[in-house]
């Protein structure tokens, strides 16, 4: 095979184009037919699961186990640990033109399943990465060290014998439906010494709960879950151990990688549908796009969004091997600015929309909903600038 | 010890220099309220009061579920506290004789804060009642004014409610109806035909709100074969023959107000209903919405506070480490602005409605900046809570889409902007 952008040999870049032209088809023909307004503003969700099947089936989603192709080059597949996330945004911004929510199960699949190859765990089926919250809006302190964030965090493990019992509660998680298994991400503690640890536990075993949050803005594509685990005793052979922390810290960091770019795809599909409209609708006797009003929106949304993705392409070829730990503050950044961007550039395109953009029938709300929704997620936005403030702080 | 606290420390000034001290332990709202003159200091309370009572307790529950909202008991209700009836004074009304002397909308923009603060949909089924009937009262005949205003205020205080919807916009015709240089070339398709004693009115409008419920719609249309110039401004009843109502859009937020497409087949008008002279309906309409931007200014400096008060509310009620949230500085900071932010909305907006009569460039930037602040304010407050901010049972995200609607009725903030040069550009622009 010949070499990548970072010449890690893995993929050539017509194999990427190859990858990212199916996720673009896949788009159009499997998750646009499902958002007809009809089936309500959110298009009919009782056809996710099908569609996750069939992004599974041609290996766009990575879900564990034999015959199933997503694992390795799909998004957030094996293939990440070699040639960074690059590959994953591209997919991820490709499905979420269409579809914030679809993209948003993507992403989560993914991440179970990355988690479980970088710990070395052995999955089966749709997985999900839970790492625990903590009680606190410092998470770099935490993500830097076990004992830390052993004090701080909503679940964690205590070693007793062999066995890692593992107990607490999770908010928020993002899921895709039909997760087979967690990977857990949890820092632990064994007498007076701390360490991160990643295990399995299966979504079924009923001393994990999982609660649907209800009620949620936008993104009804994917589930938000609370997950409450009851003392789940592991086998200290199912448990793997991430002695420098480096692995929970790329893991985090990618989370809000994903999330960026499911926000930059769902602000590019907002731009192009803006761009379609202003061509196609007259006031003041032209197109609107004629009207410097109209032309100022979607050029700000353009810059706004162009500005993110030369931030998202400066973090794609960054891998496992490279040292994470600059990582954290950099997705953080990312997050945080790619966040208020994208919904910035979704909000001033609805406008191009006038009144139709406040309806359900141009799915313009629906992008509003999903970007808005997106921005609020993996904390408040207090927690990514102390982030970016305790990194600069620890590297002085 | 040292007393820091300014509160105690005025304590040890002389009897002069503690009154000359502002240092009340109230509210900002208590704070606004004591600068306004005592009739509309009441008024605020009545309306505070109203829409703690009856708003709140359904607010979410319309939101989440409006395919099973009746509108009727709480526009009855807000009928019969005299919240529909502001236009015409006592016995038959409700307007505050302090308000029609002094400020014609200081009054609707004290209701509109108050109603929308709880919610911006409930808020706006019942303010859009005063858009409804505002051509009536500024269509500048006094027999019409009394004889229809009186009706409709009467109906509202005491009998059948009698709601008013306001209708200009037409699917192809939005901003263009809004500016007065879009009028010139707009592509308008709701025609009125001179006929014997009347005129006959083919044509739609779109997005009316309240147009699914209202009895009666003032209507413009241009006279058959001429443009915008010609706007005629018709009292159109929803049982003429050939009116119907026809889709009912959905929304992202302001739900509890319907906007309803309305379709005009042959529906014959007599004369009696033209309000004002005919061809005189662009200058009604521009007054109109003179009048009406500021109200939507008072809507969404609602909107904001709505959301301000949320998030300063589960601040204090969510703890994170064993601390409030409102303990912490980096949230102090944050709700710092967003305090600031609702203080200039409600500056400009009490501002642009202090004059008798409102003109055209102080509404539209009162309307334009207010609305741009709940979106932001709405914003921060998400952003403030993190994750619950879209879990619809806190309220915040609701405030947020509510709020987005703001920046685009009554004119989208790009043609408010250009109404404001508009109104300037000969006294200070050219
Ligand atoms: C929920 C809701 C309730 C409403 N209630 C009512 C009501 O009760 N009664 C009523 O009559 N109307 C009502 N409206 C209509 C509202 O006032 C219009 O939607 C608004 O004026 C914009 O018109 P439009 O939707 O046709 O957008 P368009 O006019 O098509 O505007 C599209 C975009 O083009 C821009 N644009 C248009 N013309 C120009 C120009 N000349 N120069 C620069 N930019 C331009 C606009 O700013 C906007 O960004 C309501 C609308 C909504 C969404």
């Amino acid at each position: 095979m010949s070499s990548n952008r970072d010449g890690k040999g893995i993929l050539s870049t017509e194999e990427q184009k190859a990858i990212e032209a199916l996720a673009s088809a896949f788009a159009k023909k499997t998750v646009q037919p499902m958002l007809s307004p009809a089936a309500g503003p959110d298009g009919d969700l009782s056809k996710v699961a099908a569609v996750l099947a069939e992004g599974a089936r041609i290996g766009l989603l990575a879900e564990h186990g034999d015959g199933r192709p997503g694992a390795e080059m799909g998004i957030w597949g094996k293939v990440t640990l070699s040639i960074g996330p690059g590959l994953s945004v591209g997919l991820l911004k490709h499905i979420s033109e269409a579809c914030g929510g679809i993209g948003a199960c993507f992403h989560a699949a993914g991440l179970g399943s990355l988690a479980a190859d970088l710990f070395g765990l052995t999955g089966n089926g749709r997985l999900a990465c839970i790492i625990s919250d903590f009680d606190d809006f410092h998470v770099m302190p935490c993500l830097s060290s076990a004992e830390t964030a052993f004090k701080r965090a909503t679940i964690k493990g205590e070693w007793k014998g062999t066995s890692l019992v593992i107990e607490g509660s999770k908010k928020f998680q993002l899921q895709a439906c039909q997760t087979a298994s967690y990977v857990l991400i949890v820092p632990s503690r064994s007498g007076n010494t701390y360490t991160w640890v990643a295990t399995i536990i299966p979504a079924s075993d009923d001393r994990l709960k999982t609660s649907k949050v209800k009620g949620q803005m936008g993104m009804r594509a994917v589930e938000i879950n609370t997950i409450e685990i009851d003392n789940i005793s592991i086998d200290k052979q199912y448990v793997a151990s991430d002695d420098n922390n480096n692995y929970v810290q790329l893991m985090y960091a990618y989370n809000l990688v994903g999330m960026t770019a499911v926000l930059t795809g769902i602000a590019r599909g907002a731009i192009a549908s803006a761009f379609s409209y202003a061509r196609e609708r007259y006031q003041g006797g032209d197109l609107i796009i004629r009207h410097p009003a109209i032309r100022l929106l979607i050029a700000e949304s353009e810059m706004q969004v162009i500005a993110i993705e030369s931030m998202l392409d400066g973090i794609a070829g960054h891998t496992p091997n490279d040292t994470p730990q600059g990582l954290v503050p950099y997705a953080a950044a990312l997050k945080w600015i790619g966040s208020r961007g994208c919904v910035q550039a979704i909000t001033d395109c609805l406008q191009v929309f006038g009144g139709y953009g406040y309806m359900e029938d141009y799915g313009m709300e629906k992008r509003l909903r999903d970007g808005q929704t997106l921005k609020s997620m993996a904390g408040p936005s207090v927690t990514h600038q102390h982030t970016v403030m305790d990194a600069r702080e620890a590297w002085s | 010890m040292i007393q820091t606290d300014f509160r105690h420390a005025i304590s040890t000034l002389k009897p002069l220099g503690r009154w000359l001290v502002n240092a009340y332990n109230i509210s900002t709202w208590e704070h606004d309220t004591k600068t306004l003159p005592a009739s509309y200091r009441s008024l605020r309370r009545k309306y505070r009061a109203f829409a703690r009572e009856h708003l709140v307790p359904i607010a979410l529950g319309v939101d989440r579920d409006i395919g099973h909202f009746d509108p009727y008991p709480l526009l009855k209700k807000a009928g019969r506290a005299g919240l529909l009836s502001e236009f015409m004074v006592k016995p038959i009304g409700s307007a505050s004789f302090y308000g029609l002397l002094h400020h014609m909308t200081f009054p609707a923009v004290l209701k509109a804060e108050e109603l929308t603060s709880v919610c911006g949909g409930l808020g706006l089924l019942i303010l859009d009642h005063d858009l409804g009937v505002a051509p009536i009262m500024l269509a500048g005949d006094l027999f019409q004014y009394l004889k229809w205003m009186g009706k409709i205020a009467y109906a509202n205080r005491y009998g059948d409610l009698c709601l008013a919807a306001f209708a200009i916009t037409e699917p192809s015709a939005g901003s263009d109806v809004e500016d007065s240089d879009g009028a010139a070339k707009a592509r308008l398709s709701t025609f009125a035909r001179p006929v014997d004693n009347g005129y006959i009115i083919n044509g739609r409008k779109v997005f009316i709100s309240n147009g699914g419920i209202a009895k009666y719609i003032t209507l413009f249309a241009a006279i058959k074969g001429e443009g915008a110039e010609s706007w005629t401004c018709f009292l159109v009843d929803k049982d003429m023959k050939g009116f119907s109502v026809g889709r009912h859009e959905k929304k992202m937020g302001q739900r509890a107000s319907d906007a309803s497409e309305l379709v005009l087949e042959d529906v014959f008008v007599p004369n009696s209903r033209v309000l004002g002279r005919v061809r005189s309906g662009w200058a009604i309409n521009r007054n109109v919405l003179a009048y009406s931007r500021v109200g939507v200014a008072a809507i969404s400096l609602g909107i904001a506070r709505g959301a301000l008060e949320m998030a300063i509310d589960f601040c204090k009620t969510h703890s994170l480490a064993g601390k409030r949230l409102m303990d912490y500085q980096d949230i102090q900071l944050a709700v710092a602005d967003m305090m600031i932010d609702v203080a200039a909305a409600r500056g400009i907006t009490w501002q642009a409605a202090r004059s008798f009569i409102p003109y055209q460039g102080a509404t539209a930037s009162a309307k334009v900046f207010a609305s741009d602040t709940a979106y932001r304010v709405g914003n921060r407050a998400m952003e403030l809570v993190g994750d619950y901010g879209y879990v619809n049972e806190y309220g915040i995200e609701k405030t947020l889409r509510d709020a987005r609607l703001t920046q685009i009725y009554e004119g989208t903030n790009q043609v408010n902007r250009l109404a404001l040069i508009e109104w300037q550009l000969d006294s200070e622009l050219s």
